[in-house]
């Protein structure tokens, strides 16, 4: 993909959230600039972001010099790695409030050194298991959060 | 002003000041080693543990991370040619080259020394320019620091690496974002889709966390870190008298452009040490021989760098404005306790500057204990590999998070920051401007609504006022600088036209 290509995409994404922006501060009320409402400053920043979402998106139809087409997302191996890593962060996240710190963390750690970029199993038993400890130690004890205790009240 | 300093050297050598200083640079220089985890995204993991600390203590360590970065972050230029951080870039150019000839102990040894020396100094720049500044400052009703906050703004978007269209577009995102949450004068919920965490607005932390630390490690494994340290003898870590006779000129020119550098809003470390390289290439007398191994190359930003991150707590402790993502978080952590800051929080809160400021003096003689002679384990931590590593910064991120309210919310906060992070260095969008408009956001609306009640709806209140016209007369001028080229583009064509 071009830089004008990803220019004209990001453009768009901004254009789309400025109107959002400025819809939704209509429906919260202006007010007037004498007493302005409770949507009168996020209308402005949708007004600023939409004009300028505007120029890049007319400038990224004027031709560029030297604008190399490259790829915009890693190859498949590299995309799988990241999938994992978001997929990971997404289901520990939710994961955490049934499974507890203890197990949830394991896990989550586990997942991460063997699936990505595969660490041989002592490594990885011996890095989530302190790891785990040394974080709930550091946590819950030195700084007093409360982690969450899961259904086993661990 | 001398019974300040003694009083901010009776706070800061408290037992729990001093364990909090060292905690600090400890962390700062682990983090400033360690490449794709930045003082930003370390700040933001150790916020939330923070906000059980006084804000005295609190302050104490975050600045130290920030300055320790900067230490730290020469190590890694010098040995493996990747900079820590953003402000040891240009270190990679002279430093590696004089590892690569067996001259590293050196290299280490000036940036050490010139971080220690343009650390202390600026300290004392810091001191004496924050209390006339603040006094100044009390003369600021609303229409001036909304002027001076728009101009803060402008000139992040005027220093970013890229675009300046771009760049203000992240102001006027992270201003949104900011205004998320409920409205200070009608209780109305604004933008917060029934998701109870954002009634009190989008959180610090997970945005910053999102945008610098998960967004960096979804980068690094794309690009799939390899680290190879270079080897090379370590025996001799000072540096010669030659090397000192070289390094003295850079390393002082380095301390003052990077203190009043470091003042201005955008600048800070990273602007510091690239300017203070391109001013040595132009003293020097042998320019052609800088990126091959000359000391000055290293000697002058590694200064510079330190202190200009001394200087960047100048508009923070003063004016109660942030001039980068790193400020901003102090910002935040000051407002979490609940502390005015501005002109008078030299007044109120003597404590909170004097004792951070006269820590700094220890923190930068801690640091140069730690860098010199324990420079070996530094490089042993360096060989930890970075697919071991990584899952340790994203569990960081995500405990701290969760620890901030104790809800899931705020990790899927910092999980959707995150992909929007990687995805704005993919199209070449910055985020240190929506950080420092998301902070500024609340201050700016609440400043531009009291102007406009105040002026009954005219906006020439900004105008008709000279300190607030001056400030915007200076924002409107940068805005305004981008144009130029294009303006004579016209108007040489116009004169071909006419031939």
């Amino acid at each position: 993909m071009t830089k004008r290509e990803r220019d004209r995409i990001s453009s768009l994404v901004c254009l789309i959230i400025a109107i959002g922006i400025c819809l939704g501060s209509v429906k919260l009320s202006l007010g007037g600039v004498h007493q302005p409402g409770p949507g009168f400053f996020s209308f402005l920043t949708g007004i600023i972001l939409g004009s300028l979402s505007l120029i890049i998106f007319l400038k990224s139809f004027k031709n560029l010099p030297g604008d190399e087409r490259s790829p915009l997302l890693p190859n498949q191996r590299l995309a799988r790695k990241m999938l994992y890593v978001l997929i990971a962060l997404t289901l520990y996240a939710i994961g955490m409030n049934v499974l507890g710190f203890f197990i949830g963390t394991l896990l989550f750690l586990g997942f991460l050194l063997r699936a990505v970029e595969p660490q041989r199993w002592v490594i990885v038993l011996t890095c989530s298991i302190l790891g785990t400890i040394v974080f709930y130690g550091v946590f819950n004890y030195w700084l007093d959060v409360q982690l969450p205790a899961g259904i086993l009240g661990f | 002003m001398f019974n300040d300093i003694l009083y901010g050297f009776s706070l800061a050598f408290t037992f729990q000041n001093l364990i909090y200083c060292f905690l600090g640079v400890l962390m700062g220089t682990l983090v400033g080693v360690l490449p794709g985890l930045g003082p930003v995204a370390a700040m933001s993991l150790l916020f939330g543990s923070t906000l059980h600390l006084a804000p005295v203590p609190g302050m104490i360590m975050l600045a130290g991370i920030y300055y320790g970065a900067q230490y730290g972050g020469s190590t890694t230029s010098i040995l493996l040619n990747i900079p820590g951080e953003a402000s040891s870039v240009v270190t990679c150019l002279d430093g590696y080259q004089m590892a690569r000839q067996g001259r590293a102990g050196p290299a280490l040894g000036i940036s050490a020394c010139g971080s220690f020396i343009g650390g202390t100094i600026s300290v004392i720049g810091l001191m004496l320019v924050a209390p006339p500044l603040a006094n100044f400052a009390l003369k600021f009703t609303f229409p001036e620091n909304f002027s001076l906050m728009c101009l803060g703004l402008v000139i992040v978007s005027f220093l970013a690496r890229g675009s300046m269209v771009k760049a203000i577009m992240m102001v006027s995102l992270g201003l949104f974002l900011g205004s998320i949450g409920t409205d200070i004068m009608t209780g109305i919920p604004k933008f917060t889709f029934g998701i109870k965490s954002l009634m009190d607005g989008v959180g610090l932390i997970p945005v910053i966390m999102g945008l610098f630390g998960i967004s960096e490690v979804i980068s690094n494994i794309e690009e799939g870190i390899k680290r190879d340290i270079f080897k090379t003898s370590l025996t001799r870590i000072l540096p010669n008298m030659k090397e000192w006779k070289d390094s003295i000129k850079p390393i002082l020119r380095g301390t003052f452009l990077g203190f009043f550098l470091g003042i201005l809003p955008g600048g800070g470390a990273v602007v510091s040490s690239f300017t203070s390289y391109a001013v040595e290439k132009r003293f020097s007398k042998y320019p052609e021989k800088f990126g091959t191994g000359v000391i000055e190359g290293v000697a002058g930003p590694e200064t510079a760098n330190n202190s200009g991150s001394t200087g960047a707590f100048v508009p923070l402790l003063t004016l109660g404005i942030p001039s980068n993502a790193v400020m901003a978080l102090l910002l935040g952590l000051l407002l979490t306790h609940g502390v005015q800051v501005g002109p008078l929080l030299l007044k109120n809160h003597s404590d909170i500057f004097w004792g951070v400021v006269t820590s700094m003096y220890i923190g930068n003689a801690m640091l140069l204990v730690m860098n010199l002679p324990l420079i070996g384990i530094w490089i042993k931590i360096l060989k930890i590999p970075y697919p071991i590593l990584f899952p340790f910064i994203l569990l960081f991120c995500v405990i701290s998070s969760f620890s901030l309210n104790n809800n899931t919310e705020d990790v899927l906060l910092l999980i959707f920051f995150g992909i929007v992070g990687y995805l704005m260095k993919k199209f070449d969008y910055e985020g240190a401007p929506l950080i420092l408009a998301l902070v500024l956001s609340p201050m700016m609306e609440n400043t531009l609504r009291q102007s406009l009640l105040v002026s009954q709806g005219s906006f020439l209140i900004f105008f008709t006022r000279p300190i607030s016209a001056t400030l915007l007369s200076i924002a409107m001028v940068l805005l305004a600088y981008p144009l130029l080229p294009w303006f004579k583009f016209r108007r040489k064509l116009e004169t071909l036209k006419g031939d």
